[in-house]
Parts: C-alpha cells; sequence; structure tokens
C-alpha cells in the first residue's frame, strides 16, 4: 500500500498530466484555424499567431513529457535537473505581469511559468463550469447520483487548487525545463524519432 | 445576505457575454465566492452557460435578443474550432438572396449542446481542418470567426448534407469560381468517402 504522500502525488501528477492535455487540445484547435486562415489569406498578423501558437504548443509538449518522465522515474531526470540547476542562473527573471507584448500590441507572449499556470487554471475553469452544470440540474432536479458527481468533482477542484498553489517549481527552473526539453524534442524530431504526443486537431 | 448585496452589482459590470474567469477578475480576493456568485445567477435565470459544461456565459435580458457579435462573441470562447459554414457564410458574403435562420458553425467537439438562440453547431473530423486549409478554404472573418470560402461552403455542404443551403436560384453563381469549387470538392472527397455520403 503506498503511503498517503505519494499517493497524492501521483494524483497531482495526474492532474497536472489532465490540465496541459487539455489546453494543448485547445491550442491546437486555435492552431487549425489559424493555420487555414494564414494558408487562405497570407496575412502577417495569422502568421504572427500561428507562430506563437506553435511556441506555446512546444514548451507545453516539453512540460507534458517532463511530467510523464517526472511520473515514470525517468533515468535521465537527475541528469536533467542538474543541468536546469545550472541554466536556471541565466533565465532573466520573470517580470511581474509574467508576459511581455508582442510587437503588434494585439498578441501577447507568456512567459513558460505563466503558459503552465494558465493551463491549470484553465482545467479548474473547466471543472467548476461542470460543476455549476451539476448543481443547476440539482437545485432543478435532486438526484443522489448527481450527488455523489458533484461531491467528487469539489475534490477535484480542490487537488486543482492545490496544484496551482504547490505544484509549479520556481520560474526560472521551469523556464530552463521547458526549454531545454522543448530543444531535445525539436532534434529529435529532426533525427525522426518518435515523440509521445497528446492528440491535436490538424497539427 | 450581505456579502449577497455587496457582490450584486458585479452582473452589470460585465460583458454581456462572459467567461468565468471574467467574474472572478472582478472578485479580486474572492475567486472561490465567483463559484457561488455565477450559480446563484444561474439558478435565478439571469444568465445562461453559452454551451454547457462550459464554463462560458451570457447575460439573459427579457426583449433584449442577443446581437450577432455577442453571439459570435460567446461562441468563440466557448469553441476554439470554430468555423462559420455553409448558407450563413453564403449570405454574409453577399452570395444568397435567403437569409439563414441558424448560424451555423462546425467544431471538432462531439459535444454540442449550445444554449445560445439561434445557433447550430455541426461536428467536423479533425481532418477536415487539414483539408480546409489545404484548399486555402477560410475568407476572413465575421466578428472573429473564421468564415469559409463560399466553394468551400458549398463543397462541405455537398459532402456532409447537414447543414442548411439556399435554394439553387437563390445563390448567386456568377460570383463563384468552378476551378476553385472543383478544388475546394477535390479535397473534401476523402472525408465525404469516409462519411458514408453516396458519390454517385
Amino acid at each position: 500500500m503506498g503511503s498517503q504522500p505519494e499517493t497524492e502525488r501521483w494524483r497531482q501528477q495526474e492532474l497536472a498530466l489532465t490540465a496541459v492535455e487539455h489546453r494543448l487540445q485547445a491550442l491546437g484547435e486555435y492552431l487549425a484555424v489559424y493555420r487555414a486562415s494564414y494558408a487562405s489569406s497570407g496575412e502577417g498578423r495569422h502568421y504572427a499567431r500561428v507562430r506563437m501558437l506553435r511556441k506555446d504548443i512546444g514548451r507545453l509538449r516539453a512540460w507534458w513529457w517532463y511530467l510523464q518522465a517526472t511520473r515514470r522515474g525517468a533515468s535521465w531526470l537527475p541528469l536533467l535537473h542538474r543541468v536546469v540547476g545550472l541554466l536556471a542562473m541565466f533565465v532573466s527573471p520573470v517580470r511581474r505581469a509574467g508576459r511581455r507584448r508582442h510587437s503588434s500590441g494585439m498578441l501577447r507572449h507568456l512567459t513558460s511559468h505563466s503558459l503552465i499556470e494558465r493551463a491549470y487554471a484553465a482545467l479548474e475553469d473547466d471543472l467548476q463550469g461542470q460543476l455549476l452544470t451539476l448543481r443547476l440540474a440539482q437545485y432543478q432536479r435532486p438526484t443522489d447520483s448527481r450527488s455523489r458527481e458533484i461531491n467528487m468533482l469539489q475534490r477535484q477542484l480542490e487537488e486543482v487548487a492545490g496544484l496551482r498553489s504547490s505544484g509549479l517549481p520556481e520560474p526560472r527552473r521551469l523556464t530552463a525545463i521547458c526549454h531545454l526539453l522543448h530543444r531535445v524534442m525539436t532534434m529529435r524530431q529532426w533525427l525522426g524519432l518518435q515523440l509521445p504526443l497528446a492528440n491535436l486537431v490538424d497539427r | 445576505m450581505l456579502a449577497a448585496n455587496r457582490l450584486s452589482p458585479a452582473l452589470e459590470s460585465l460583458p454581456r457575454v462572459f467567461a468565468l474567469s471574467d467574474l472572478k477578475q472582478l472578485l479580486p480576493g474572492e475567486e472561490d465566492q465567483a463559484l457561488d456568485v455565477a450559480l446563484r445567477w444561474l439558478e435565478a435565470g439571469v444568465i445562461k452557460q453559452v454551451a454547457p459544461p462550459r464554463p462560458v456565459f451570457f447575460k439573459v435580458i427579457l426583449g433584449e435578443e442577443l446581437d450577432e457579435a455577442d453571439r459570435c462573441r460567446g461562441l468563440l470562447r466557448a469553441f476554439p474550432s470554430l468555423v462559420m459554414v455553409a448558407g450563413s457564410v453564403l449570405w454574409r458574403q453577399g452570395l444568397s438572396a435567403q437569409r439563414d435562420t441558424l448560424l451555423e458553425c462546425c467544431v471538432s467537439e462531439r459535444e454540442l449542446n449550445c444554449n445560445l438562440p439561434g445557433v447550430a453547431l455541426r461536428w467536423r473530423p479533425p481532418a477536415w481542418w487539414a483539408a480546409v486549409r489545404q484548399a486555402g478554404g477560410i475568407a476572413g472573418d465575421h466578428h472573429g470567426v473564421a468564415m469559409l470560402t463560399p466553394e468551400m461552403a458549398l463543397a462541405d455542404a455537398a459532402a456532409f448534407q447537414d447543414v442548411w443551403m439556399p435554394d439553387r436560384g437563390a445563390v448567386d453563381w456568377n460570383q463563384l469560381s468552378t476551378a476553385k469549387l472543383s478544388e475546394a470538392t477535390q479535397h473534401l472527397l476523402p472525408l465525404r468517402e469516409e462519411s458514408g455520403v453516396r458519390t454517385d
């Protein structure tokens, strides 16, 4: 039987993976529409959006890979942590707002920390949306099974709140992990090696 | 009760279409309250979820229908893959003399439940977005919602046969390119075969 903290850690990792997968799905859908718009119009604003979304998706995939590796206890993690420890010293500190404005004034470049935090916040919002749908139905026609579903969702929400408050490493380390693994993934792609990917609409 | 009164002005300060995250921003430091406030508004019927269970809402105001910009905004916030199709495209691009009664859009999500009045959602397989891209099948946007080109809209309607199209006589065929229509049809052909529509 696993100890309580270990079970909790496993559950947090699972939720973090779900959050990143959901966000990847949403960004992939935006990307599919922007790519189609750019292919049809060739307009620069669509190209800028496509570029930015690709960058965000790349960093999210890198984080997803890191989470997967952590869960599996991958043998290369200690090495990664040592390299990240060194690289993190050179990563510029996160600005207070956590984002930089794109030159177009329309688009915003998110720091890796903000990007991941937003993925977790989006999962929290989605679960809250589900909770509201269930609670409204329960208010109109109460049932025992729905009541159980509501309790389960509430527990999940508490876990996601915990994930947001304590499930992210220090911003510099997180940035270093995302950038390093993103580059490794790009190299693996060049070498024709398969990468574990979450499903996306029209990659 | 006191808390409810303190929070009540928040609904007026929100736009007609808003997300849960907008409400949270209105209640800094009281984000947990946002859920209770939203539930109270839903129970009172002053707001509805755009597409349950997505955390996007619109205000219900008696005698004030949602305008097209708000409907598009609501759909865009709930469905990232949204693309306008069919007769809705032809009318908005001035190629049809008949107006659509429902704004028809395609999404990649399987859950098509939508509370927005005057809107119909259709499902398309993920490969559809790639086909649209390869055919250069997007012609700008309407309140931010990407619209198919008229040729692509016709090809899509023929391929999937689940959308409304105006009568043949109501379409201005002079504005349509036969070459583009043929190209769009070619790109959608594999999907048409997959969807089991008879091609003879």
